[in-house]
């Protein structure tokens, strides 16, 4: 062991986030409306959500994308987790495998007990 | 030769940490550049004392982080 790195996902990727959501069972459309309680607000993509309210993701000028939504009545921290944190997770586990797959490397997923997840990237 | 892998923790918050296993010297950051560039914003970086082995015959090097 080397070196030791901690990172604050962002999303970058439509496509992973695509798949993120796929697993969760959400999809997405692009150029939408998205739902609030009494409110709606623009995405240049929408997750919908099951419950009464959605995602809006919007295009950030540092090229990555922002999330959006109506936190009332925790409708959307149910589904996504606080602070989408469980959204952000399974962006980063397919991103990340998306990148080390381009690159040759093989993937193994693994769910630990303490609800993180983890990839060991091999063949470098 | 050690088997080089890299073990990636993404936790429930969507936080993660990168771990480069049986590098020598800065490879490791060669090795994990690629996921660091796609994945976000960079916290801590931790060097461990592996990075600084090199195979020198007279001088031993210290990088302080």
């Amino acid at each position: 062991m080397s070196h030791f790195v901690t990172i604050k996902t962002q999303i970058k990727d439509i496509g992973a986030l695509r798949s993120a959501c796929v697993e969760l069972g959400f999809s997405i459309d692009e150029n939408a409306e998205a739902r609030g309680i009494g409110t709606q607000q623009r995405g240049d993509f929408v997750i919908r959500l099951k419950g009464p309210c959605d995602i809006a993701v919007q295009r950030q000028d540092d090229r990555s994308f922002g999330l959006s939504t109506d936190w009332w009545g925790g409708h959307v921290e149910k589904e996504v987790g606080a602070n989408y944190g469980r959204l952000l997770q399974l962006y980063a586990v397919h991103k990340a495998s998306r990148e080390a797959r381009k690159r040759g490397l093989t993937v193994r997923r693994t769910a630990l007990q303490s609800g993180a997840i983890k990839l060991t990237l091999a063949g470098v | 030769m050690k088997h080089k892998i890299i073990e990636i923790v993404v936790q429930p918050s969507g936080e993660l940490h990168i771990d480069a296993v049986g590098f020598s010297g800065s490879d490791c950051e060669r090795a994990t550049a690629f996921l660091e560039e796609a994945l976000g914003l960079i916290g801590q970086k931790i060097r461990k004392p592996e990075y600084n082995h090199r195979v020198v015959r007279n001088q031993v090097q210290n990088i302080s982080v």
